[in-house]
């Protein structure tokens, strides 16, 4: 019994001893719950986030300042009343401002008339898990200024009741001052056919919100190839392409390459092989969203163009991954660590804008943001994008050399 | 006149001058110059850990960074003589998910020449190093001293003038060695400059045009064996057994040895084997047991192999 129980006790201790000796395991082990749940815990009780939100407020009175600015959580940034509409979807489809909020003629005064007054939203719908947060977080946020103008609705009750029991009284006081009477009579009235008259939508709901998204509907269903395609690739580009540098090294295959010739030429063949791995990858997906009815605009050049943006970043980032790592584990961690918090913050999950300042920024610092951006712009607008990745990939790829030649 | 000279002179297929390489915290290789002539076959010896692969390394271009000092290949540049050089890395270096056609054709492919030619050139070597295999088979199907020769072929593919072997005779059978011996002989015979490392240093010297022996990072020794053994003043070997060997008779050896220069060169129990330089420095050894009064018998009297003669290196 004692010497099973110190056997057991040999292997678990050579287990400990292997992790803390090979130090990327143990990196690894802290630093991906670590990364992934604060990211978790931040996505869901999101505190300090800041919404820019474009305001056209065509009613410019106190009421409607009064609207936008007890937003919770929004940042508003009023804009220029001539074209404002159109300046507003510009801002949001180039990412300027989060989401617009149009305040109509006459919001005021309805209001003061005591009927439902409307503000529409524009928000852009290929945004997934944004759109979907928008509807609730803006009535959320309108809460307050609800609530106040139900208060002052309140007021003016109480003020119209008292003044009609004013009335009664004093009809009883005066009666034989029959003039006076009548005229006190016909107010009572007013106040009476006010209160008949008063909106019951009013009542529930002073403001309602009309959500009008930037681009057809139809879009949103189609969006989902803009989040689906960069996030496969990217995860699966960095396993393939880390672990297959790793295969490379542990079968000697680097060693040969490395006599006869110079390593440029095996970066050149690894980016050609992922990258059409990208290629047929991406053609499965299409097809696939095609198939159910997805509408893209198809421009060969620039899904060339995305195809190998997407292709050579990821695939110079999983080399780079299996060149740090000792082995196909290491290469496999270290991959999921990098892709797995692309994809929380890559906004089809969680809405990236309510996430804090600082992850809102190191999303925008990451590729998969600039790859899901570039297949949005190619497929649903068939627009191309700027070519300033190439510039990162050369020095990606000067990377790679340094490290296979350094190995 | 000397401009013409050094014209038409043939430059060597190898030359390093001053190499010098460290790893953190360790100063591997200080300052190897040498140089291997057309034709030569030529074995770099020396302590585990000495540098030999290193120094390999850095010839065949693994190690392409942080090193010191100039390789020439040809009397040019490494890098534009790549091609030149066939390298056999210690470690079987083969895709263990291809076939040995599928790696014939890559590591050809590699090498710069067409699938044809590595083809063509795979089945004259491997009928020189007798590998009679099925080509689709995979790496694992064969035997151990089978991948150990294939993993030569391939580096051999592309008909180098320089050919560089780690470590090529480990794990290998007597039979296989000598089929290896002569297979390297055979290209040392079409004026192929081979330079290698291995720790079988009797097999070794017997094949050898020259012998190098790395120690503390220089170059110790470059020659063939008699040369060492009259560097090392060490020409014949004395081996007895003591019946009973006290600590200070022990001790009045080891004195006599230090004085008279006369070599310990292995100590066990009641073992003793020295290096000597002339018969007369055995008979003095032998007075001095015999005035010590111990008893003992002579296992040999004879001249020293590489393996002992490296032992006083």
């Amino acid at each position: 019994m004692k010497s099973q129980a110190l056997k057991t006790y040999a292997y678990l201790k050579k287990d400990t001893l292997l992790l803390y000796k090979r130090k990327k395991y143990l990196y690894l082990f802290i630093l991906l719950p670590l990364v992934i749940a604060t990211l978790f815990l931040f996505a869901l009780n999101p505190k300090d986030y800041n919404i820019k939100i474009g305001i056209c407020d065509f009613d410019q009175t106190d009421t409607s300042t009064q609207a936008f600015q007890n937003l919770n959580g929004f940042n508003p940034i009023v804009l220029e009343n001539g074209n404002c509409l159109e300046e507003m979807q510009n801002q949001i489809k180039q990412g300027k401002i989060n989401i617009g909020l149009e305040i109509g003629k006459g919001f005021t005064k309805n209001l003061e008339e005591l009927k439902q007054s409307k503000l529409v939203i524009y928000y852009d719908n290929t945004d997934i898990a944004f759109a979907n947060l928008i509807s609730w977080k803006i009535d959320q946020s309108l809460q307050p200024f609800k609530r106040q103008i139900i208060d002052n609705l309140n007021k003016n009750l109480n003020t119209k009741v008292s003044s009609v029991r004013d009335s009664v009284e004093l009809a009883l006081e005066f009666s034989d001052f029959s003039s006076k009477l009548t005229n006190k009579i016909q107010e009572t009235d007013d106040d009476l056919k006010s209160l008949e008259e008063m909106d019951t939508e009013f009542l529930t709901n002073p403001i309602w919100t009309e959500h009008k998204p930037i681009y057809n509907e139809d879009l949103k269903k189609d969006a989902g190839i803009i989040y689906i395609f960069p996030i496969l690739a990217i995860f699966i580009i960095l396993m393939l392409a880390s672990t297959s540098i790793i295969y490379d090294k542990n079968c000697g295959f680097i060693t040969r390459v490395k006599t006869s010739s110079s390593p440029i030429f095996y970066i050149l063949a690894k980016l050609i092989f992922f990258t059409a791995l990208v290629a047929i990858q991406f053609a499965i997906i299409l097809i696939l969203f095609m198939f159910y009815g997805a509408k893209y605009a198809i421009d060969p050049t620039a899904i060339i163009h995305l195809i190998l943006f997407i292709g050579i970043i990821n695939t110079t980032i999983g080399l780079i991954i299996g060149l740090i790592a000792n082995n196909e584990g290491i290469a496999v961690l270290f991959s999921l660590m990098i892709s797995f918090p692309l994809m929380l913050i890559s906004g089809i999950f969680f809405p990236t804008q309510a996430l804090p300042q600082i992850i809102q920024w190191i999303s925008t610092i990451l590729p998969l943001h600039y790859q899901i951006s570039a297949t949005k712009q190619t497929l649903l607008f068939g627009q191309t994008f700027q070519t300033t990745w190439v510039y990162f990939a050369v020095i990606l790829i000067v990377i790679i050399y340094y490290l296979i030649k350094k190995n | 006149m000397e401009f013409f000279k050094r014209l038409t002179k043939k430059s060597n297929p190898l030359t390093t001058s001053q190499i010098g390489f460290s790893y953190p915290n360790q100063e591997v290789l200080r300052d190897i110059s040498l140089s291997i002539k057309h034709g030569e076959l030529v074995a770099i010896i020396g302590e585990s850990g000495c540098g030999k692969s290193t120094f390999l390394k850095i010839i065949a271009g693994i190690i392409s960074t942080s090193y010191r000092g100039n390789i020439k290949i040809f009397g040019k540049s490494k890098l534009f003589n790549k091609n030149k050089i066939g390298f056999t890395p210690q470690e079987i270096a083969l895709i263990p998910d291809l076939s040995i056609l599928d790696n014939i054709k890559i590591f050809g492919l590699n090498s710069g020449i067409t699938e044809s030619q590595a083809i063509k050139k795979a089945n004259q070597l491997m009928q020189m190093l007798k590998l009679e295999e099925d080509l689709n088979k995979l790496p694992s199907q064969i035997s151990g001293g089978q991948r150990v020769r294939l993993n030569i072929i391939l580096s051999l593919l592309h008909d180098p003038k320089i050919i560089i072997l780690d470590e090529p005779f480990a794990g290998l059978d007597f039979l296989n060695r000598r089929l290896l011996w002569h297979f390297l002989e055979s290209l040392r015979k079409k004026g192929k400059s081979i330079i290698l490392t291995s720790h079988l240093l009797t097999e070794t010297q017997e094949h050898v045009d020259r012998l190098i022996i790395l120690k503390n990072g220089n170059v110790f020794f470059s020659g063939n064996l008699e040369k060492l053994k009259a560097k090392l003043k060490i020409n014949y070997i004395y081996e007895i057994r003591f019946t009973y060997l006290s600590k200070q008779s022990l001790e009045k050896i080891k004195k006599y040895c230090t004085y008279k220069d006369v070599k310990i060169l292995d100590f066990y129990e009641k073992y003793i084997m020295f290096g000597i330089n002339t018969e007369r420095q055995k008979s003095y050894l032998i007075k001095l047991l015999q005035k010590l009064n111990l008893n003992f018998n002579e296992i040999s009297f004879r001249e020293p192999n590489l393996d002992e003669t490296f032992l006083k290196a």
